[in-house]
C-alpha cells in the first residue's frame, strides 16, 4: 500500500521489479520514466521479431511495464514506433549539429565521426534511423525521406566544393552507401568496429565533390 | 514483409534462384566487353532490365532478405561480396587503386540499393532503366574520375541494346 502510494496510480500496475525503482518519483516521473523504457525496448523487440511479429505483450516484457501502462501512453505499437522514431531523429539531429563546426569537409568528417560512435553505442536506434524494413515495417519509406531529408542538404553543400556538375542521385547513394556499410557491421555483431570506420568513411563521401587526393587529406583531419 | 513468406526454406530457395539469374546476366554483361568500364556499363543497363522486368524477383533481392533472417541476410551478403568483386576490377584501372578505401564497393552497392529501392517502393520499376547512366557515373567515379567515368557512361557506341547480354530465363 506504501508503494502505490508514494508511486501514484501509473505505477500502481507495474510489475514488482519496478515498483522498488519508482518509489519516491512522482506520477509525472514515472510516467517518463515507463515512456523511456518502452521506446528503448521497441527497436530490439521489431529487430528480433519483425514489424509484424512483436505483440504489445512482448514490449511490455521487455521494458518491465504492464499492459495497462503502454495503452496509457500509446495507442498502439505503431504510435509506439513513430515516437520512437521522431525521438531517434532529434538525438541523430543534436549529434549532427553540434558536430557540424568548421570548413564543409571538416563538418562532413565531424558528424560521421558521431554518427558512427552514436550507431555503435546504440545500434537498435541506429537501424531504425537507417530505415530497416523489419524495424520500420510499412513505414520504411517515409523513415527513409526523413534521413535524406536531413543529411542530403548538408552534404549538397559540398557541389559548392565540386569544379564539375555532379550527379542528381549523389547525395542518396552516399547516404545509402553509408548506412549500409553500418547496417552491416551491426549484423555482423561488429558494431563496436564502426568509429574505427570514420576515415574510410569521410573519403568515400567527400570523393565526388573534392577528387580522392584532396578527400583523403580530409578524411585523414 | 515476413507474413509474406511462406518458409524460410522456400524463401532460400526463391532468393537463390533469382541471385544465380542476376550473377549470370553480371557476369556476361562484364565478359562482353575486355575494358572494365564497359563492362560494368552493359552490367548496369542489363541489371536494371533484368529488375524492371522481374519487380517481385527485384523486391525479393533488395528488400526480403533482411526480413527473412539471419540465413537469408548471409545469402545475401555472399551475393553483394561477388557483385562486389566484380567491381574491385575497377581498382586496376584506377591511379594509385590500391589505396582506394576497402569498404568502398560495399559502400557503392549499399547506394545504388538504397537508389534502385526507391523507385521500387514507388511502384515504378519501370523508371529503371532510365538510371543506367547515372548509376554508370557513380560506380565508375571513384575509380576513374568524375569526368572519365561520366564520358564512359555517356558516350554513344558499345550501348546499342542489341550489345546487351540476353536476359537470363
Amino acid at each position: 500500500m506504501f508503494i502505490l502510494l508514494t508511486v501514484g496510480a501509473r505505477g500502481a500496475d507495474e510489475p514488482p521489479s519496478s515498483r522498488k525503482r519508482l518509489r519516491g518519483l512522482s506520477p509525472a516521473e514515472v510516467a517518463a520514466d515507463q515512456r523511456r523504457r518502452l521506446l528503448a525496448a521497441l527497436p530490439a523487440a521489431f529487430a528480433e521479431h519483425g514489424y509484424d511479429g512483436p505483440a504489445v505483450e512482448e514490449l511490455v516484457r521487455r521494458s518491465h511495464v504492464s499492459r495497462r501502462t503502454f495503452y496509457d501512453l500509446f495507442e498502439g505499437k505503431e504510435e509506439a514506433l513513430f515516437a520512437c522514431h521522431r525521438e531517434a531523429l532529434a538525438a541523430f539531429d543534436a549529434t549532427v549539429r553540434e558536430a557540424c563546426v568548421g570548413e564543409w569537409p571538416q563538418r562532413v568528417r565531424s558528424a560521421l565521426v558521431a554518427t558512427l560512435a552514436m550507431a555503435a553505442a546504440d545500434p537498435f536506434r541506429a537501424r531504425l534511423l537507417a530505415a530497416e524494413p523489419c524495424i520500420a515495417g510499412p513505414h520504411a519509406a517515409s523513415f527513409r525521406a526523413a534521413l535524406l531529408r536531413r543529411l542530403a542538404p548538408r552534404l549538397r553543400r559540398g557541389r559548392r566544393c565540386a569544379p564539375i556538375q555532379l550527379s542528381p542521385s549523389l547525395e542518396e547513394c552516399l547516404i545509402g552507401g553509408v548506412a549500409s556499410v553500418v547496417l552491416f557491421r551491426i549484423h555482423a555483431g561488429r558494431a563496436p568496429e564502426l568509429p574505427a570506420l570514420a576515415p574510410d568513411l569521410t573519403e568515400f563521401v567527400l570523393t565526388p565533390y573534392l577528387g580522392r587526393d584532396l578527400a583523403r587529406e580530409a578524411a585523414a583531419g | 514483409m515476413s507474413g509474406d513468406i511462406p518458409s524460410s526454406l522456400d524463401f532460400a530457395n526463391r532468393y537463390e534462384d533469382a541471385a544465380a539469374r542476376l550473377l549470370a546476366l553480371l557476369e556476361a554483361a562484364c565478359a562482353t566487353r575486355r575494358e572494365w568500364p564497359y563492362g560494368v556499363r552493359l552490367a548496369v543497363r542489363a541489371a536494371l532490365s533484368f529488375l524492371a522486368s522481374e519487380p517481385a524477383l527485384a523486391r525479393l533481392l533488395l528488400f526480403e532478405p533482411y526480413d527473412a533472417g539471419p540465413v537469408s541476410r548471409r545469402h545475401h551478403e555472399a551475393t553483394l561480396a561477388r557483385i562486389a568483386g566484380m567491381l574491385r576490377r575497377g581498382r586496376e584501372w584506377a591511379d594509385g587503386g590500391d589505396a582506394i578505401p576497402d569498404l568502398v564497393e560495399e559502400g557503392l552497392l549499399g547506394g545504388l540499393i538504397f537508389i534502385v529501392g526507391r523507385s521500387l517502393r514507388r511502384g515504378t520499376p519501370e523508371d529503371l532503366p532510365g538510371l543506367a547512366p547515372e548509376l554508370t557515373v557513380l560506380l565508375l567515379t571513384p575509380y576513374l574520375g568524375r569526368e572519365e567515368a561520366e564520358r564512359v557512361a555517356r558516350e554513344r557506341g558499345g550501348s546499342a541494346p542489341g550489345s546487351l547480354p540476353p536476359l537470363p530465363h
